[in-house]
């Protein structure tokens, strides 16, 4: 997270603005990175850097809810799933709350746990990485892009 | 009997409190640099006041400002148990005579409401313990307990004001409530009075210095 | 067969060793006020119910334990250990609540370790934990499949981006790059992604083939050697490849 944020500022990786995401995107700040780990506004500094309408949860930062998932929830295993899942509702609730299609979260243990609370709380949202959304926005130089795009072009 | 309350015994409660609190700061000290020394890895001081400080001031923290109501009661509360005592007129005359000390005081009449107040909290605080399922449920008995240690100085001292009853005993029975309290101040939860400064700081900076989270 | 009798005086000698002047004061001084309460995700998502109230699951677990002088029964000690592993994340979300700054979480880490050290994590957990003992990493996974996974995904990336490596225990990098091993297993297209941004960004940076997870379910369950063992196979890779950095996938 800390190292594509400073990719980004840094000018080593350029976004491209026309392919920034126009859909309503939200960010799941989770408790090891944002309260534990002080990186909230790095992480705002990218959705806006990577998406027209960003919208913030009701509590962010570090006064962020944890998904749920945390602690070594998810690889208790299936016994612990109904509970997981009922004590993810606060999560769900905030989720649906924005009204984002897609989030962003750079947490495996949030991403697991939003991802089955999308399908339990049938939150219709896509849950992806910021290292999933960087290459589709990103401004490549020539030399990098893929073939065809390249013959193409040259 | 009332010489022996304020002379030696005032003598004893106010030893036994000052002693007591301060053991009971060495030994924190000297335990935490032997058990916890996690604690000074991360030490910051301007964390640390921040902390401290944002949690002393109405409001100052959003977890104050999340339970306005509550927020209101407990700092009528704090304030009025620590400035009343202080800053009453008799207790100053009386410290004036035994030991030559005396400062600023508040007019008997506001003082009088301030223990209206204080008791007014109490009230809230008590019906707050049974009314909320979540307050109820980690109550005990030591809670309410501690509740009418802090409190009985300030009702006994609302009666010896108005001289409701005998007077002579309700003052006695009032000066033996205060120093109740302050000996109990050491051994009890209510030494959070200073270990509150403590525990304020060292969150303020493990959340702080460490991960750079506000605890306020 | 019987269930083995709780080892009460570990119990107690491991009360003994947490009552430093952190657990000791907190413990003392807690108010019982009750600001927590809200804070917590477990009492608002169960509809307020009491029982999920921070202090009150402090009270139940460490609370009954030192009251008790670690003299708890099976049943007893598997009921705290529910409550220790399965309604807390740790999120320490509270600490942020308390006037007095208390930390739940680090008292539940507490409880985990003792009743984990009486067999009472949950199965699941303790067995992906041991597995960083036995394969490095918390899904069993073996070196071969790893190093199979990262020249898969450079295959699979190719056209993608031509040029892009997967550097398995190159030496002399600058950054080392661990994650977590669900991306290995579920989605390997994860380490694809973050491959294709360091070759965007001129990133030299290299994968260890041992010490490559850097979760830690020794630390979640408990278990101060499988933690212990986990974070150290990390830093063992950074130093035998000679890197400046670890980046983590987080």
């Amino acid at each position: 997270m800390q190292v594509f944020h400073d990719y980004v500022k840094d000018g080593k990786i350029k976004l491209d603005p026309a392919k920034k995401i126009t859909k309503p995107v939200t960010y799941q700040d989770p408790c090891n990175i944002s309260r534990s780990g002080g990186l909230w506004e790095e992480a705002r500094y990218l959705m806006n850097a990577m998406c027209t309408d960003f919208r913030d949860m009701a509590v962010n930062r570090e006064y962020n809810h944890c998904c749920g998932g945390g602690g070594g929830y998810i690889p208790m295993g299936p016994e612990y799933k109904r509970r997981r899942m009922a004590s993810g509702k606060v999560k769900a609730e905030q989720i649906r709350e924005t009204g984002a299609e897609m989030l962003v979260v750079p947490c495996h243990n949030c991403f697991d746990q939003i991802r089955d609370l999308n399908k339990e709380y049938d939150l219709g949202i896509e849950v992806v990485h910021f290292k999933t959304i960087i290459p589709q926005v990103w401004d490549l130089p020539d030399h990098l892009k893929p073939k065809e795009e390249h013959g193409e072009t040259g | 009997m009332y010489e022996f309350v304020t002379g030696p015994l005032a003598w004893i409660a106010f030893g036994i409190f000052i002693i007591g609190m301060t053991v009971k700061v060495i030994s924190v000290i000297r335990l935490a640099s032997k058990k916890d020394k996690v604690v000074f890895n991360h030490w910051s001081w301007g964390w640390s006041f921040r902390s401290v400080y944002r949690w002393l001031i109405p409001f100052g923290s959003r977890s104050m400002r999340e339970k306005p109501v509550l927020t209101i009661v407990f700092f009528v509360f704090h304030v009025c148990l620590l400035a009343v005592p202080i800053f009453l007129l008799g207790h100053n005359i009386l410290w004036d005579e035994r030991w030559g000390i005396t400062w600023w005081s508040f007019s008997e009449t506001s003082a009088d409401y301030l223990t209206l107040l204080l008791m007014a909290a109490a009230i809230v605080l008590i019906l707050r313990r049974i009314v909320l399922p979540e307050v109820r449920i980690v109550t005990t008995a030591y809670d309410y307990l501690l509740l009418a240690i802090a409190v009985a100085p300030f009702v006994t001292g609302y009666f010896a004001y108005h001289q409701w009853f005998d007077y002579k005993t309700v003052l006695i029975i009032h000066i033996l409530c205060g120093e109740i309290m302050l000996i109990a101040i050491p051994f009890t939860k209510l030494s959070h009075m200073i270990l509150f400064f403590f525990t304020r700081a060292h969150i303020g900076s493990e959340m702080g210095e460490r991960r750079g989270a506000k605890t306020w | 067969m019987p269930e083995p009798a709780i080892d009460t005086d570990f119990i107690r000698e491991r009360l003994a060793f947490f009552k430093g002047a952190r657990f000791k004061t907190w413990l003392d001084i807690c108010a019982h006020c009750g600001y927590c309460a809200d804070s917590c995700f477990f009492y608002t998502a169960h509809d307020k119910d009491p029982k999920y109230m921070p202090a009150y699951k402090i009270m139940q677990t460490l609370g009954k334990l030192y009251k008790k002088n670690g003299n708890v029964t099976r049943e007893e000690l598997k009921g705290i250990a529910d409550i220790a592993y399965g309604d807390c994340t740790a999120c320490r979300r509270c600490s942020l609540y308390c006037p007095f700054g208390i930390e739940p979480a680090l008292m539940i880490a507490a409880v985990r370790g003792m009743c984990c050290s009486q067999g009472l994590a949950p199965p699941a957990l303790m067995e992906a934990a041991k597995n960083h003992l036995e394969f490095g990493n918390q899904m069993a996974i073996t070196t071969e499949d790893m190093v199979e996974t990262c020249v898969w995904m450079e295959e699979e990336n190719e056209e993608e981006m031509p040029g892009m490596k997967i550097p398995v225990d190159k030496e002399g990098c600058d950054t080392l790059y661990v994650l977590n091993a669900r991306e290995v297993k579920y989605y390997p297209q994860d380490i694809a992604e973050a491959a294709m941004i360091f070759h965007a960004a001129g990133e030299n940076w290299t994968f260890p083939s041992m010490g490559w997870d850097m979760t830690n379910l020794g630390m979640f369950a408990g278990h101060a050697k499988i933690m212990a063992h986990a974070a150290k196979l990390c830093y063992d890779a950074a130093e035998r490849l000679g890197v400046k950095r670890i980046f983590t996938s987080e």
